[in-house]
């Protein structure tokens, strides 16, 4: 094929669903487990989230441009429910775009203690579905036997909580200093340098277990998968997969290392610096994995 | 489908009015609104109503004055295939039995063309039947068998798998034929013997079929009219019967079978000079890839001819320098070919066509194809002594390397259906091709010649890109 | 001035609106509604691959019959397969194939097979299109042919994905996808599908399901090879050929379906998943507590 269907509007929509998931995932379990001194990074998960989809469903539909030609044959996405992963994809991302409103509301304006437990619960099936329906829609495509492995969806799922926690971690100093009166807590807690980078400390731990989860995961799927030789070598996006690999799994980790050397000689600035770099880093390595696997896929073909 | 001339284009987008009926009738048709008599039917008729064949298969045939069209439909083996203007009265199986191994090949081929004529041409002679809807001995269409193995001797002789669907006689060419003009050889097409076994060439054994024969005595071939067979032999398979050999002395003698006959490269010298050894039982053609070869058997232009205007033509070519010898490098076998997809050179304009095959290329081998540098749809410079054409190649093994008086050649092959206009550009074949003449048959060689295939400069490159097409005459 | 309109005029804007009306009837929608519309028992076509002589009578009968107009190609390798690639207006493909070499064979006959095969949509018995639309935009009808609605199609282009043979493909115009119909209108009308009709040596042929398979156990009986008999749990195009049928780049596929591949995928991950997950927890878990001992060793050492 000259061409691929399935483009880098589809990786990113692939990546901010993943994240999405990942973010409200996190929003969910900080809320329920950690309580108030988390409460930041709960509300970033949930704001995360909320953008992650509705951004994601755009780029889908720019992706799709059937809107061009019909403005509403998205409705049909809904029709078969179970049966098809994209229309399973359609439902869990309007039901976690809901949720996820539902929680920003409740968490900056307000409300029922239960009923916050109550939409994390059901918000982190959703959450975890939707991270995990971003690979499962890739391995379920029989033409395409690079996808046809069952890892990629653990990798995927593990790679868009990753992804998700960072960003929620990335956007408390950066929303903070955008719009620091609306997001004022953000930047009380920016502010307060150590609890922020006491949080980071934290979250990087989190951070260092999933990226390590991710590379053994990467690992199994790069074994399981029969055309593995597309990413390795040869091909117009194996360098990017070896970008992806120093980039976005290695370079995090030698941070994070470093970080919590830094953590006892309290360079505060040094670590919420390097830590954002790496932030940045696992970010722009969670897109290009999704692209990489979705265009070595399609090369194939 | 027929190509037409527009008289003059419609205004701006407008479409012509047929184009608005074409779109109702397609519509209706798809629709099942508007069916075909043919269609129709196969849907009316239960299976029972099939008339048959005298082989007792099922088959739909037109009767002059009937209604039923002659498409068969859906019909298994007849499916969607004309079968136009058979009358099965006229039918007959031809009498294999006594006719001789050569006859029964060319027989099968020529029943073939009247397949494919659609006709049955009552003025053929030789063959009671003309028509061969089916291969009498298996009763089964031609078209449909699938045995590639050769059948016999013959077969295996000129490597045609007759058993393979089914040949094209008048496309074929044969370049070079087995030097098999031994007596007991029954199996050259020219080696005419009548029943008792006296040679064909003998006083006693006229013939009167309109072949090419050879009379004892006579300083040419006589024929009695130019059939198509004739011409076929003449072009690719004349050669003189086993005994004619030892008869050449008679035709040495008082009557040179050339007047004013030399031949350049080879032994053959006009009538001051020796006289020639032998009769040449193979002719090579103008062009030839080997020398020693060419001297034993030179070309029929030089030796024989009764219209002085071929003599000149091919003198001029020669006389013009527009001959390629070996030794000047010309030293790849050029053929050319037609296309299933396209038709002469008239459809170039059908874009269904185009879109399987668009644009002029070459076949190469390729381990030829490594030899010269390149891949599959690159480009080559193909050049004889009479003109240059630049074209893309497709590195194919269906041609390859021939064995020629023990020395190796390359082949290339070429369709010819493609010209600098119309939507399916390319170069023209016949650039490069040869206007020698055949004395006997009055066509042109223009199916095999020698040539030269160099890798394409960029300039080159970029011309035909541009254009679509690059060629040049010297 | 009702003169003006005179009884000619009438009759030709009258038998013109007549002539136009089925035009209107194009937009209706007459699409179904169900991923299977039962319409009969199922037919079959078998394409014999020892039969063809690729002429691409039946590449062009496709075409012809379904109105698709042609594409520009180029010559781009040896073989005569021409488009290469299955595309929106491209539904059939006779894909040529060269195997061996006459080097390979002194008697010149066995060395270099030339071979083509007819390709298209598979009008599988368990598509995987269908099952992954999300759209119910494609159906299988039971007597063979998988269909499609254009005005359903969301044009998230899985099927394409899916489709173990790449044969539904994206049109750029309508964003949506076409593909082969297997002239569900010609057999609708008691015909058959446009390509077998025109096939000169019956390599393309047109019959039940059972005697189709029946064909084919015969042939794997008499040493050849088939395809589709079992592939991806059946398909209504059932394949013989002599050489095996990877020469022409179709996979070898197990006998699972769709939903076969889809339930052992998501086992599998769901295994994963809790193995991975399991591992998460336990490493968190270890993590705390090492830091708890860590920190409290520290304390206690009165650093
Ligand atoms: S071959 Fe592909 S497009 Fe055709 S029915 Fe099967 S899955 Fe669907
Ligand atoms: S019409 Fe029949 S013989 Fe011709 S290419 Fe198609 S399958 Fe082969």
């Amino acid at each position: 094929m000259s061409e691929f269907v399935w483009g880098p509007l589809m990786a990113t929509y692939l990546f901010l669903g993943g994240l999405a998931g990942g973010a409200y995932l996190i929003s969910a379990l900080v809320d329920l487990f950690k309580g108030e001194d988390y409460e930041v990074l709960s509300k970033s998960g949930a704001l995360v989230s909320t953008v992650a989809v509705i951004a994601s469903v755009v780029v889908l539909l720019l992706e799709i441009k059937r809107f061009e030609v019909a403005p509403l044959s998205f409705l049909n996405a809904f029709r078969q429910f179970p049966g098809s992963m994209i229309s399973v994809g359609t439902w869990l991302l309007t039901c976690l775009l809901v949720v996820s409103v539902v929680t920003v509301i409740l968490a900056f304006f307000g409300g029922n203690w239960l009923v916050r437990k109550i939409v994390d619960v059901v918000g982190i099936v959703l959450s975890l579905g939707t991270a995990a329906y971003t690979g499962l829609v890739l391995s379920y495509c029989r033409g395409i036997p690079f996808w046809g492995s069952p890892f990629l969806p653990a990798l995927f799922t593990v790679s868009g909580i990753l992804t998700g926690l960072t960003l929620a971690m990335l956007m408390i100093p950066v929303a903070a200093y955008i719009m620091p009166k609306a997001l004022n807590s953000f930047w009380e807690l920016y502010e307060r340098k150590a609890s922020y980078v006491g949080m980071i400390g934290q979250t990087e731990k989190y951070c260092q277990v999933l990226t390590v989860v991710e590379i053994v995961l990467l690992a199994l799927y790069m074994g399981t998968t029969p055309t593995t030789g597309i990413l390795l070598g040869g091909s117009s996006v194996s360098l990017l997969f070896y970008v992806y690999i120093a980039l976005g799994l290695l370079l995090p980790l030698g941070i994070g290392y470093l970080n919590s050397k830094w953590e006892h000689q309290g360079k505060d600035m040094m670590i919420v610096l390097s830590a954002m770099i790496g932030q940045v880093m696992v970010l722009l390595g969670g897109f290009i994995l999704r692209y990489v696997v979705l265009i070595g896929g399609q090369l194939i073909h | 489908m027929q190509y037409r001339w527009k008289t003059s284009d419609s205004p701006g987008v407008a479409k012509s009015d047929l184009s608005l009926f074409m779109k109702l009738y397609n519509m209706w048709r798809q629709r099942g609104i508007l069916r075909l008599p043919s269609e129709l039917f196969m849907k009316d008729h239960p299976e029972e109503d099939f008339p048959t064949d005298p082989m007792g298969r099922k088959c739909l045939e037109y009767i002059a004055g009937d209604e039923i069209w002659g498409f068969s439909g859906t019909e298994k083996g007849q499916a969607g295939r004309p079968c136009p203007d058979i009358n099965w009265e006229w039918y007959a199986e031809p009498d294999t039995d006594n006719m001789k191994a050569s006859d029964q090949v060319y027989a099968e081929i020529d029943d073939a063309v009247g397949l494919y004529d659609g006709q049955y041409r009552a003025g053929h002679v030789g063959y009671k039947s003309s028509v061969h809807a089916y291969d009498d001995g298996k009763g089964e269409i031609l078209a449909k068998r699938r045995v590639n193995n050769y059948r016999d001797g013959i077969d295996k002789e000129y490597s045609m798998a007759k058993n393979w669907a089914w040949c094209w006689p008048k496309n074929q060419r044969i370049l070079y034929n087995k030097d098999d003009c031994g007596e007991n050889d029954t199996m050259n097409p020219v080696t005419f013997k009548t029943a008792d076994n006296t040679p064909w060439g003998a006083p006693s054994g006229e013939r009167s079929n309109g072949w090419p024969y050879w009379r004892q005595g006579s300083t040419f071939w006589w024929g009695k009219e130019r059939t198509g067979m004739a011409r076929i032999w003449a072009q690719g398979i004349a050669k003189g019967g086993g005994d004619l050999t030892k008869n050449y002395d008679a035709w040495t003698g008082d009557k040179p079978p050339v007047p004013g006959a030399t031949f350049r490269g080879g032994k053959l010298q006009g009538p001051g000079g020796k006289p020639m050894v032998g009769i040449p039982e193979h002719f090579e053609p103008m062009e030839y890839p080997n020398t020693a070869l060419a001297e034993d058997y030179p070309c029929y232009g030089w030796l024989y001819t009764n219209r002085a205007s071929e003599y000149e033509a091919n003198d001029k070519l020669w006389d013009d320098g527009l001959v390629g010898l070996p030794e000047d490098g010309y030293n790849v076998i050029w053929g050319s070919f037609r296309l299933t997809e396209h038709f002469h050179t008239f459809t170039r304009n059908m874009p269904l066509l185009n879109e399987m095959q668009p644009e002029y290329f070459i076949e190469m081998h390729p381990g030829h194809a490594a030899e010269v540098g390149i891949d599959s749809g690159d480009y080559v410079r193909v050049e004889s002594k009479r003109g240059w054409v630049i074209c893309k190649i497709r590195a194919t093994k269906r041609v390859g390397k021939l064995k020629i008086n023990n020395a190796d050649y390359w082949e290339i092959m070429t369709p010819f259906h493609f010209g600098p206009k119309d939507m399916a550009k390319g170069s023209i074949a016949n650039f490069v091709s040869i206007g020698a003449v055949d004395p006997h048959a009055f066509i042109p060689e223009t199916k095999a010649c020698m040539c030269k295939i160099l890798k394409a400069t960029d300039a080159e490159i970029a011309a035909i890109q541009e254009k679509g097409y690059h060629q040049g005459v010297y | 001035m009702t003169d003006k309109v005179s009884r000619k005029d009438f009759l030709m804007a009258a038998g013109a609106s007549l002539l136009v009306a089925p035009m209107a009837l194009e937009g209706l929608d007459r699409g179904q509604r169900a991923p299977v519309q039962h319409l009969g028992e199922q037919r079959a076509v078998v394409v014999d691959v020892t039969r063809c002589i690729g002429c691409k009578a039946c590449q062009i009968a496709c075409k012809v019959w379904n109105k698709l107009p042609a594409e520009k190609t180029e010559v781009s390798d040896g073989e005569f397969t021409n488009p290469k690639f299955f595309s929106p207006i491209t539904w059939k493909i006779v894909r040529f194939k060269e195997i061996g070499d006459y080097d390979e064979d002194a008697a010149g006959t066995g060395g270099l097979k030339w071979r083509m095969l007819s390709d298209n949509c598979k009008h599988c018995l368990e598509p995987s299109c269908v099952s992954v639309c999300p759209a119910a935009a494609l159906w299988k009808r039971s007597d063979g042919p998988v269909l499609y609605d254009l005005d359903r199609c969301v044009g998230c282009g899985y099927c394409t994905m899916a489709c173990p043979w790449g044969v539904p493909r994206f049109d750029d115009d309508l964003h949506a996808v076409r593909k082969c119909t297997m002239c569900h209108d010609r057999i609708d009308q008691g015909l058959e599908p446009s390509c077998v009709s025109v096939c000169p040596t019956d390599s393309l042929q047109y019959m039940n399901l059972e005697e189709a398979r029946r064909v084919a156990v015969d042939a794997e009986a008499n040493g050849l090879y088939t395809y589709g008999v079992d592939e991806v749990g059946g398909t209504s195009w059932i394949y013989i050929s002599d050489v095996p049928f990877s020469e022409f780049g179709l996979p070898e596929y197990s006998t699972v379906t769709q939903k076969g591949f889809e339930s052992d995928i998501l086992v599998k991950f769901a295994g994963a998943g809790l193995f991975v997950g399991g591992a998460i927890l336990a490493a968190v878990k270890l993590y705390a507590e090492r830091r708890e001992a860590i920190m409290k060793s520290g304390s206690e050492g009165g650093n």
